[in-house]
């Protein structure tokens, strides 16, 4: 009788042992993977939202000042959802090889923060998941930025003295 | 040398059967899955240093804002308005006339007025 070649009983529970266990594995991984890549997007979009509140500090701490002493900085609040700011701030022009005065657009919208200079054509934009902005007044030329998404708050004060 | 010994098939059966077994060694496979193995834990552990990174990083930025924003309120009595779930992962605060106390990613953190 021809013996016949084939798998002894072991073997194929020993390689189903392992398959069963690399199969689990990538699963995990897997989905891991991409709970980890919403997670990363996640803390990356509030960085730059970090960054971004850092910024408008300093745009507005540099901003010029009207003669009384306050800051040339027009806020406006729409619809407790959006805020935008206008600024004049100096910047040194390298072309000019002095000091210019630009004026610097601030708007947070709804899944966006965008900051142009001078309306240029191609402003800094962020995109953000959906989140709603508000100013809330603290006293004259005090005010509060507060912002919101699903999880996650945000507030700055906004010094106009 | 086989047929010397009364097996005159020997060598040819030992060829076939060395001709058939093509095939990794259970220690190549070994070797093989754990320099996987290595490999996908070092780049699972530069995600997370990553997104670690990130984290640290915003609270920096959360820490620095938060400082700023306290030292305005407090300048214009207005302490209590202080959004305090609005400065990232930063807990335990406490205030007093002098200083402002809290908690960033478990370290604790002081302003001076």
């Amino acid at each position: 009788m021809k013996k016949l070649k084939a798998f002894t009983l072991i073997e194929i529970l020993v390689a189903m042992l392992v398959g069963s266990f690399v199969i689990l594995l990538a699963t995990e991984l897997i989905s891991y993977q991409g709970k980890s890549r919403s997670q990363f997007d996640d803390k990356q979009q509030m960085l730059a939202f970090e960054v971004a509140l850092k910024t408008l500090r300093a745009d507005v701490k540099a901003s010029t000042k009207y003669a009384d002493g306050r800051k040339n900085v027009v806020l406006s609040s729409d619809n407790n959802s959006s805020v935008t700011l206008k600024l004049n701030k100096p910047v040194y022009s390298k072309g000019l090889q002095n000091l210019e005065v630009v004026t610097v657009l601030w708007v947070f919208s709804g899944n966006s923060v965008m900051r142009s200079i001078n309306d240029d054509l191609i402003p800094l934009n962020i995109k953000f998941k959906p989140m709603t902005h508000r100013l809330e007044k603290l006293q004259d030329d005090v005010f509060y930025l507060k912002s919101q998404s699903e999880d996650r708050k945000f507030a700055s004060v906004i010094d106009l003295r | 040398m086989a047929v010397a010994f009364g097996f005159p098939n020997l060598g040819k059966f030992m060829k076939k059967n060395s001709q058939e077994m093509k095939g990794f060694i259970l220690m190549e496979v070994l070797i093989a899955l754990t320099i996987l193995g290595i490999t996908l834990l070092l780049f699972w552990q530069s995600y997370n240093n990553q997104i670690q990174i990130n984290a640290k990083l915003m609270n920096a930025y959360a820490v620095d804002r938060l400082e700023y924003d306290v030292k305005i309120l407090k300048e214009i009595n207005k302490m209590n308005e202080l959004s305090q779930n609005s400065y990232g992962q930063v807990t335990d605060l406490i205030w007093n006339d002098i200083e402002f106390k809290g908690t960033s990613l478990g370290q604790e953190f002081t302003i001076k007025f």
